[in-house]
């Protein structure tokens, strides 16, 4: 987990972080006299005597693209087939546009759906996939050809039309699935987790095409990944989900920098999570003293949790006791942009820093001393535990 | 739950159909064969019979009940004056005190001296009862049918039979009081028993010879043995007598009028021994097709490590080859003991000093419309298969196992000796289905079999059929091949209705899945589970009157042949339709509907083409099962609706061979040509899945076949 977290992190911090921030202040967040394009109301669906959703609350803006993020079992997947009519809530209220569809038939809600298997009819062509939706509402022949023929050079699968399902690799097939999806026109999108059943290359190059895709389109969209990557690169908003709620929803920028607690801390990103007390300018923690501006809104004295991401932390060699914690690293590992330190503290405590990496090799070795210095304007610190 | 979701109100009209389909077809019968089990019916006490009878005497007009009560008290017979004061005296409380066994002459005396030693409120009471004894002992009958619209069809029944039914187990107890009964059981037990052996002895030594490739052209016998399944109900009965019967090419042209060794009215196949021959001919082929799933999954790689441990031969089969197949050696005795039991059609044509059981139930059903003791009878059926099962299953219950997925063929061959002896066997056995299957081609083309081998097409229809060939037989069959054109017409019709009944029941079960999901599917194998002819009594108990309605009836109709046959056979298709659906994503379904496709353009265009296979297999199996059970069907057909399976019966009854033969013929022609097909299908899916999983494995498909753009 934590080999994947590292990697995971990594990627992520190739982000341009400073635009994704600067996007976050523009974005669609859903102000009270729009009315929202797509919205659930305390939404609950039990599976026996587990609840799999518990009292779901989320507004899309119209052309908005929000991803549900969370492990399996969140109840993700659960509620973005509640929105598309496949599962029957047990409470709340499912909306588009102000009108009630909640109890509207899958068949009659116009919402394009992308499944995690595709679900493309075997025993139909590609084109005859795609123009399933023009099919049944009986539309001229003409129009359904000249709308295949759109969706086909849309994708970008325009040789493959008279192929069955069982002949095309699994991207052609996730084309094939987004065009038919959207063959109808819908105004809205779900996807459920559309790239897991690729690998990891046709993964990233996809979701590039899929982001500028529906950017074009402007289609409002509810995407559900388990990826934190996927998420973070392609939304608008993130809603992470856990235990059937929404823990945090918030622009990837804000989920990240500005986690709502301890779990989604740990959930997105690697996070080095310190308990101390607060105290001036700071946590005091049992090893030493961690700058952070985030403190001063806490009462002194009070128990708390600093958050700092590795790359927040500056490395100096040797130890500089007034500058910051010291520490011994313990491991070091190379990783491409980044050179990962595992430090430990006097305490036992394992402390992970990035730095960037060079050329000439690894600037640490296992048995350095060295003083961490933590940016204080980016820690961030939760009351308590954090929980 | 389903009702908690308004908007799915198709899917709940379609669960209720397919739900009352299957109740109606498949349960309601099953459920009146049990019911009518425990009807017993008794003649009523005569105080009974005179509150009934006076209350039928009751709905006449006041004035005309006098005078018929009148006249018909008058009209008595002598014998019948006796047999009314008799019940009079009964009536009234008074014992009768003379010999009630005597002559009617010396009874009528007695009677006169007995009335006057009685006292005047006695005798006056006797007199005021007469006239009601005499209508209720003789003039019930007439009675009834003055009154049968006032009283309905039970008060008429139960008026003019002079009998009650109630609840008790009488018809079960039967079989153990009453002689006849019980020796028939015994009989049937005994069959059961030495036709199930030899059957799966036969079966067992065949699919090893088979599968060890001991026995020459081991490919041809298997398609040689399986033969049968296709193959008219009571075919092998029928070649059997035509070669070994009184009239038979072996006992009456061979052995008796040419080389006068025997003389073939009395020394022929007829008995028990004849009927273990026809029923192990017929019932190898079911034996044979559960042991070669058996051994086809044996791994010839174990054999081949106790033959390296140093292990005999002998010792090979007795520790690996044996106890590897057990299972289905269990289920192969449990399945033929049944297929035994409940076989009418040998014993009756065969076996008719021997009775049987089955013979009885037809018997009872067709002769004497006793639907309770027949009902009785097949319950029974059940009993002695369930009791063999368990015995079975506790018997090397602890030894589980489970051999390899992937099971290799033995390189090694059993000796020499075993494979001739296995070969000359199986070579025995095939020339006798040869024969049997010759002796049908060659019936059908002969002019009178066993007597004037002149050829003929005249049995096909060519020729004067009913004047060139008088005294070929007897009986009241149809002699055109009218029945052969209504079983085509009833299969066909029943074979489509079967598999779309199929696959919207699996869709159900597989796809829907409302509360009871899993009872839905089960109904549907019911048929499968129990024997033919408890199916066919179903229907006829159960759609005789149904809800004590005469204008709901179906028996006598075309309807009930076709409902019949499609749901005995359903199951088939429901099995091959949830596994493909299983097979499939249920996404896809779902997909559908999110592109706007309501229940029916999801049906049509997404998951009926998926399962065009399911839906031609379950609709073959049913025109196959159209074409060839007797064992419910002979108790649904009426005079308007003649099956050919039941005309060859009829025929082979009566000794008419050469028609019996020639719609045989017919039937299994007709009845290959769809297993082919069958067989067709099974194997492309077979090819279609396999290319489905190379893909799924990531594997570039083959796309020679797929036209370029």
């Amino acid at each position: 987990m934590a080999e994947l977290l590292c990697d995971d992190r990594h990627q992520s911090n190739a982000l341009p972080v400073a635009e994704d921030v600067a996007r976050s202040r523009v974005p669609p967040l859903p102000s009270p006299e729009r009315v929202p394009h797509l919205s659930v109301e305390g939404v609950t669906k039990r599976f026996g005597a587990t609840l799999a959703v518990d009292g779901v609350s989320l507004a899309l803006s119209p052309g908005e693209f929000v991803t549900l993020l969370g492990d399996s079992g969140c109840g993700k997947t659960t509620l973005l087939r509640i929105v598309a009519g496949f599962a029957q809530l047990d409470g709340g209220r499912v909306i588009r546009s102000g009108a009630d569809i909640t109890h509207l038939a899958a068949s009659r809600r116009r919402i394009g759906f992308v499944f995690q298997s595709y679900a493309l009819f075997p025993t139909k062509s590609v084109a005859h996939n795609i123009s399933f939706a023009l099919d049944v509402a009986r539309k001229k022949p003409a129009d359904i050809r000249r709308r295949v023929k759109e969706l086909t050079e849309l994708v970008e699968i325009g040789g493959l039309t008279e192929r069955f399902p069982h002949e095309l690799s699994g991207g052609q097939q996730q084309r094939v699935a987004l065009a038919r999806a959207l063959a109808s026109e819908p105004e809205i999108l779900l996807l459920d987790e559309p790239m897991s059943a690729l690998d990891a290359r046709i993964r990233a190059k996809l979701r590039a095409e899929l982001k500028a895709l529906i950017g074009r389109l402007g289609v409002t969209t509810l995407y559900v990944t388990h990826d934190q990557e996927e998420a973070l690169s392609l939304s608008d908003r993130v809603a992470v989900m856990r235990g059937g709620r929404i823990e945090q929803i918030g622009a990837p920028a804000e989920i990240y920098h500005r986690p709502a607690n301890r779990f989604i801390a740990e959930f997105i990103g690697t996070a080095n999570l310190i308990d101390g007390r607060i105290e001036r300018h700071g946590i005091a923690s049992a090893d030493a003293r961690w700058p952070a501006k985030a403190a001063a809104r806490l009462a002194e004295g009070s128990r708390a949790t600093l958050l700092l991401r590795p790359e927040h932390i500056e490395l100096v060699a040797g130890p500089h006791p007034d500058r910051g914690p010291i520490g011994t690293v313990v491991a070091s590992s190379f990783m491409g942009a980044v050179e990962r330190v595992s430090i430990s503290l006097a305490s036992a405590a394992v402390i992970t820093v990035d730095r960037s990496s060079s050329p000439v090799g690894l600037g640490t070795r296992p048995g350095d001393v060295v003083t961490l210095i933590a940016d204080a304007n980016r820690a961030v610190v939760f009351a308590g535990d954090g929980r | 739950m389903t009702l908690a979701f308004p908007r799915r109100w198709p899917e709940l009209v379609l669960t209720l159909c397919v739900a009352v389909a299957l109740g109606l077809f498949i349960l309601v019968p099953i459920a009146s064969v049990l019911g009518e089990s425990f009807v017993v019916s008794a003649p009523m006490t005569p105080a009974r019979l005179a509150a009934v009878t006076s209350g039928a005497l009751d709905r006449l007009p006041d004035a005309e009940r006098a005078a018929t009560i009148q006249r018909w008290a008058a009209s008595a017979t002598a014998h019948e004056r006796v047999d009314a004061m008799a019940a009079a005296y009964a009536l009234a409380g008074v014992r009768v005190d003379w010999d009630r066994k005597a002559a009617y002459s010396d009874q009528a005396e007695a009677l006169q001296a007995s009335l006057r030693r009685l006292g005047t409120g006695e005798r006056q009471s006797i007199e005021r009862h007469y006239p009601l004894a005499v209508v209720m002992l003789f003039k019930r009958v007439p009675l009834a049918f003055k009154v049968r619209a006032d009283i309905g069809e039970d008060g008429f029944d139960r008026l003019r039979n002079g009998t009650e039914s109630h609840l008790g187990l009488d018809q079960y107890i039967a079989i153990f009081t009453d002689p006849y009964l019980r020796a028939a059981s015994i009989n049937s037990l005994e069959l059961g028993t030495i036709s199930s052996l030899l059957t799966v002895a036969i079966a067992l030594l065949i699919a090893y010879g088979v599968h060890t490739r001991a026995i020459v052209f081991p490919g041809a016998t298997r398609v040689l043995m399986l033969l049968p399944l296709v193959s008219p109900p009571v075919l092998t009965a029928v070649s059997i007598l035509m070669l070994f019967g009184r009239n038979g090419l072996v006992t009456h042209a061979l052995l008796d009028r040419t080389f006068h060794l025997i003389d073939a009215d009395t020394t022929n196949i007829y008995g028990l021994g004849g009927v273990v021959m026809a029923q192990v001919l017929s019932h190898v082929p079911a034996a044979l097709i559960v042991l070669d799933d058996v051994m086809k999954r044996r791994d010839g790689r174990l054999e081949d490590a106790a033959f390296g441990l140093g292990v005999g031969p002998f010792g090979v089969i007795r520790h690996v080859t044996l106890p590897l197949a057990w299972p289905g050696i269990k289920r192969a005795i449990v399945l033929t003991f049944i297929l035994s039991l409940t076989d009418f059609g040998n014993p009756l044509l065969i076996g008719r000093g021997t009775p049987v059981l089955a013979g009885i139930i037809y018997d009872q059903i067709t002769a004497f419309q006793n639907h309770a003791l027949a009902a009785a009878l097949c319950i029974w059926f059940l009993v002695p298969p369930l009791i063999l099962y368990l015995g079975l299953e506790s018997f090397g219950r602890r030894r589980r196992f489970v051999t390899a997925g992937t099971a290799a063929l033995s390189d090694t061959i059993p000796p020499v000796a075993w494979r001739i002896v296995l070969s000359v066997l199986a070579g025995l056995f095939v020339a006798v289905t040869a024969a049997v299957y010759a002796t049908m081609l060659a019936g059908a083309f002969v002019h009178t079999w066993g007597s004037d081998w002149t050829p003929t097409l005249a049995y096909f229809g060519f020729g004067e059929t009913r004047s060139a060939l008088a005294g070929t037989g007897y009986g009241s069959a149809d002699y055109s091949l009218a029945s052969v054109l209504d079983s085509l017409m009833i299969a066909a019709l029943a074979g489509p209705i079967g598999g779309l009944i199929a696959v919207l029941t699996a869709y159900v079960a597989e796809r829907v899945r409302p509360v009871g999901a899993d009872v839905i599917a089960f109904s549907s194998l019911i048929p499968a589970l129990l024997p033919g002819i408890v199916f066919g009594i179903g229907y006829i108990v159960a759609f005789n009157l149904p809800f004590g309605m005469k204008s709901l009836s179906l028996v006598g109709t075309t309807a009930i042949l076709v409902i019949n046959i499609a749901f005995s056979k359903l199951y088939v298709g429901v099995l091959a339709a949830r596994a493909a659906l299983q097979r499939y994503d249920a996404g896809i379904e779902e997909a559908a509907e999110s592109l706007g496709a309501g229940l029916i353009d999801r049906l049509t265009r997404v998951t009926l083409p998926m399962l065009t296979s399911a839906v031609l297999l379950g609709t073959l199996y049913v025109f196959v099962e159209g074409l060839t059970t007797l064992s419910a069907v002979i108790f649904l057909v009426s005079g308007n609706h003649k099956l050919a399976a039941v005309e060859i019966f009829n025929h082979a009854n009566a000794g008419e061979f050469g028609f019996a033969a020639s719609k045989s013929l017919i039937l299994f022609v007709i009845a290959a040509v769809a297993i082919a097909l069958i067989w067709r299908i099974e194997r492309s899916t077979g090819l279609r899945r396999s290319a489905q999983r190379s893909s799924r494995r990531g594997r570039e498909p083959d796309l020679a076949a797929v036209p370029a753009e």
